[in-house]
């Protein structure tokens, strides 16, 4: 066996796709906890309210392991990898690897200090299919639910809680919500788009007790002294790198696991990708977890080419992001709330509601927010991760008609005339 | 493979690559048909004060939608589309898989599946996405739609916005 990938998401999916680019015979074996095909976490407020039908879900076609001549171990844990002797271990079942990939993902992180938390059934996290699954089963019995934290994967599982007809809360320990993508302003206009989609939002506050009695969830307490009535509670505060099996292991982790330009760990023949690594972020320069879909995808696809032979760099991830809630969208990049010793240009447009804002350092763009007008968005990702020097033209960002021919003809050249 | 490149010094902002390109993907194949039957006028993406076409939508002024479009700064426009890009960024942002290769190596979206994350429109780095309202997948989601990009014209040996430049502004070629 050639390959050994574990994990079936996002970041495999890709390695799996650049291995077969690259070396279209060596036998790959991809092992995950879960049951079944690889389908998108991002997709499970849609699944949860089921505007979405269960087809959307999945990643890729049903063949797809088969085509690719890989070999899927499916509901199986792996608990332990010993670098220095190369194998895996999955309960007793020991195996041994040539070339091994970890993309493991993320876990959710469940802080501690709530009381009650562990005493009853209707508790969720909200980041795998089989908690979307279980919530399903128990969301009839409920009519209104809290969920602590205002993050991506809080609003998202608040607004699919909402559409399937419950009565939600969210409670977020920040003054604002989506405090990573999005500043005060960003964050003021969503909170009302979530309001008309009958999600209620409480800021600068958590939940301090779970209340209820034999297993059923009643209320919860806040730190303000506040009691919410509810009968189910999702904590989704954040998610952190999935990395604890590999405690003792000999693979070098700091939050996430290490990983170079190759998406190489310390040890030679393994590899990360994904949300459980920590790679190179672009404009810092540190290495840091990003846990979203572009990165693992990534990270992904250059571990596999470089695992099948191919030399392949990875130029380093920046933060993106394009959110829905409701009919608004909204896409931000890199860093948006970092204004220390920069130029910060700003539109809101009130009359279409619409907002922009460009965060300059140095002469170059180094966050994004667009609302409501995402048009075209992209070039400003090309802008960022090229370093491009904006300086001599920064006035043509802000048009909101901002177009190919508002850049600079040397970028319009490098980017049009020859093949990506 | 071959790709649409465009010769930004030879156009003339006529937009008749849009035109050609709303024609081409139209029931009718006849630019009358394309835009007085099937759709309520027309849609550049480039232009100024863009009507959001989920809007347009809602108004009961469905727009076919250009995939090719030009961009306009004083006097010099340049028209560009999608540079069915190897390991594109879209089809490593998509939210569910909805993006893919087709045998012959281009990016294309299966119809039936995307759900108008926008996660492909925020990831490609060429403003080559754009949203097609005109279809849904999740009809609970206020102002949905699907992605939107030239698919090269399957049905044709060179892409419709090609052919029909009449100053040689848009080439199709193998390049290195
Ligand atoms: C609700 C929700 C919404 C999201 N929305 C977005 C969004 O809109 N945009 C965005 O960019 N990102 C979003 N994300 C993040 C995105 O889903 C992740 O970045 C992406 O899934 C990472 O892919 P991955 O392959 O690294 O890991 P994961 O998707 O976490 O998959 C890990 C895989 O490893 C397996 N595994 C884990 N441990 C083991 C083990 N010990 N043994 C065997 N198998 C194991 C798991 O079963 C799984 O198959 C969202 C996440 C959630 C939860
Ligand atoms: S839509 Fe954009 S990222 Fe995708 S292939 Fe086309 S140009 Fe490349
Ligand atoms: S809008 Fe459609 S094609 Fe684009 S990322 Fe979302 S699901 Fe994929």
């Amino acid at each position: 066996m050639k390959y050994t990938i574990i994990g079936n998401s996002f970041a495999s999916v890709f390695a799996v796709e650049s291995i077969r680019k690259t070396d279209s015979k060596g036998e790959i074996r991809l092992i995950s906890e879960e049951e079944g095909p690889a389908y998108s976490p991002a997709m499970l407020h849609e699944y949860l309210s089921g505007v979405a039908s269960k087809g959307l879900l999945y990643l890729r076609p049903s063949d797809f392991y088969e085509k690719n001549g890989v070999e899927a171990i499916l509901g199986s844990r792996v608990d332990k990898v010993d670098a220095a002797a190369r194998t895996l271990s999955m309960g007793r079942k020991k195996l041994e690897f040539k070339k091994l990939l970890i993309a493991a993902g993320m876990t959710p992180f469940v802080p501690p200090g709530i009381k009650g938390l562990s005493g009853f059934d209707n508790v969720f996290t909200f980041t795998r299919k089989t908690s979307a699954d279980s919530m399903l089963r128990k969301i009839k019995g409920v009519d209104s639910a809290v969920v602590l934290g205002g993050g991506l994967i809080g609003l998202q599982c608040a607004e699919g809680l909402a559409h399937a007809g419950i009565k939600v809360t969210v409670v977020e320990l920040a003054d604002n919500i989506l405090p990573l993508a999005l500043d005060d302003d960003a964050a003021g206009m969503v909170l009302e788009e979530l309001r008309q989609e009958g999600v209620n939002v409480i800021t600068g506050n958590t939940i301090v007790q779970i209340n209820g009695r034999k297993g059923k969830i009643e209320s919860v307490t806040l730190r303000s002294g506040e009691k919410i009535k509810c009968g189910m509670v999702v904590v989704a505060v954040g998610v952190r790198p999935n990395v604890d099996f590999l405690k003792d292991s000999g693979i070098k982790i700091d939050r996430g696991i290490l990983v170079d330009e190759r998406m190489r760990t310390n040890i030679k023949d393994i590899y990360a990708a994904g949300d459980c690594a920590q790679g190179l972020e672009i404009l810092s320069g540190k290495k840091m977890p990003i846990p979203i879909i572009p990165i693992a995808t990534k990270q992904g696809s250059v571990a596999g080419y470089n695992m099948a032979g191919k030399n392949e760099i990875y130029p380093g991830g920046l933060s993106l992001n394009a959110l829905q809630f409701g009919g608004l969208q909204v896409v931000s990049y890199g860093f948006v709330r970092d204004e220390e010793k920069a130029e910060v240009l700003k539109d809101r447009d009130h009359q279409g509601n619409r907002y922009k804002k460009i965060i300059l350092k140095d002469g170059r763009i180094s966050g994004v927010i667009l609302l409501r007008h995402i048009e075209r968005a992209g070039l400003f990702r090309y802008l960022i991760e090229n370093k491009t020097v904006v300086e001599g033209f920064k006035e043509n960002l802000m048009l909101w008609n901002f177009g190919v021919a508002h850049l600079p003809k040397d970028v319009r050249d490098a980017m049009f005339t020859r093949p990506v | 493979m071959k790709r649409v490149y465009p010769k930004e010094e030879n156009c003339m902002n006529c937009r008749l690559c849009e035109v050609a390109c709303i024609v081409e993907h139209s029931d009718s194949k006849d630019p009358l048909g394309a835009y007085f039957v099937e759709g309520m006028g027309f849609n550049s993406a480039a232009g100024e004060g863009i009507i959001d076409p989920a809007d347009a939508l809602e108004a009961g002024k469905p727009r076919p939608l250009n995939r090719i479009s030009v961009s306009l700064r004083g006097y010099s426009s340049i028209s560009t589309n999608c540079r069915h890009c190897s390991d594109a960024s879209c089809v490593l942002a998509c939210k569910n898989g909805s993006l893919y290769y087709d045998d012959a190596g281009r990016v294309r979206l299966r119809e039936d599946k995307c759900v108008g994350c926008w996660m492909c429109l925020m990831a490609c780095e060429f403003g080559a996405i754009t949203r097609n309202p005109a279809a849904k997948n999740v009809p609970k989601v206020r102002k949905n739609g699907i992605n939107h990009h030239c698919d090269l014209c399957p049905e044709r040996s060179s892409p419709a916005c090609v052919m029909v430049c009449p100053t040689g502004a848009l080439v199709y070629e193998e390049r290195l």
